[in-house]
């Protein structure tokens, strides 16, 4: 199955991308999704263990399972104010 | 009244908006708090992006939640995302209480709290040309 990754804050910085799309195997975690990320843009692994992980409008656990044409946006630590 | 609201935005703020929203002649104090673009170090401007739907949600969760902490009637949280310049405001708390202990105490405790839970970034612009994110908190990873 294929998702979207949505890059926030310095993550979208390092990448250079605001979104990229991921091929996961079916059933697969928000968790393995960030282990996917992180081969792929080694210089932000590091930063993903302080990064939350959201669906639209809501937080995810690591242990959530993703569905096809997921969109999982990335939330490094925030700095609003 | 206040659940369709906007609270991110790239127009600039309106504090006139704010305080016309939350007229209430049963409160006899109220308290604005507004964050700017500070002169600090070389920087001229800062960068502020947003995730909005988590930002929007969260924003309305920690203005329901000063309503049930302090004795207040009302609080109004706003922040603006985009490239803002020296002074310009960043985010604006507005409370309204009967009396002014619990409208202060509720206006500190309402920015402390967005920024710590609020999933907006930003991107300190130097005199030099650099651009810095802001090392931030991080917000719970899990629900």
């Amino acid at each position: 199955m294929e998702i979207v990754i949505e890059l926030y804050g310095a993550l979208c910085r390092l990448t250079g991308a605001q979104r990229c799309a991921l091929e996961l195997p079916a059933s697969a975690t928000v968790a393995d999704a960030l282990e996917a990320l992180a081969a792929r843009f080694p210089e932000i692994a590091p930063r993903l263990e302080n990064t939350a992980c959201a669906v639209a409008d809501a937080l995810v656990a690591r242990s959530a399972q993703l569905d096809h044409g997921t969109t999982l946006a990335l939330i490094p630590p925030v700095s609003g104010g | 009244m206040t659940e369709n609201m906007t609270r991110v935005t790239a127009d600039a703020l309106d504090i006139e908006n704010l305080l016309a929203q939350t007229e209430d002649p049963a409160c006899g104090a109220v308290v604005v708090f507004g964050g700017t673009v500070r002169l600090d170090q070389g920087v001229r401007m800062i960068d502020y992006t947003a995730y909005v739907p988590l930002a929007e949600k969260t924003l309305a969760e920690i203005e329901q939640e000063a309503l049930r902490r302090f004795d207040i009637r009302h609080c109004r949280l706003v922040h603006r995302t985009g490239l803002l310049k020296l002074g310009e405001w960043s985010v604006m708390v507005v409370v309204r209480a009967g009396h002014r202990g619990a409208a202060f105490d509720a206006a500190r405790w309402a920015i402390d709290t967005l920024k710590t839970r609020v999933p907006v970034w930003k991107e300190e612009h130097f005199a030099d040309g650099r651009q810095t994110f802001v090392e931030g908190t991080p917000i719970a990873k899990s629900p």
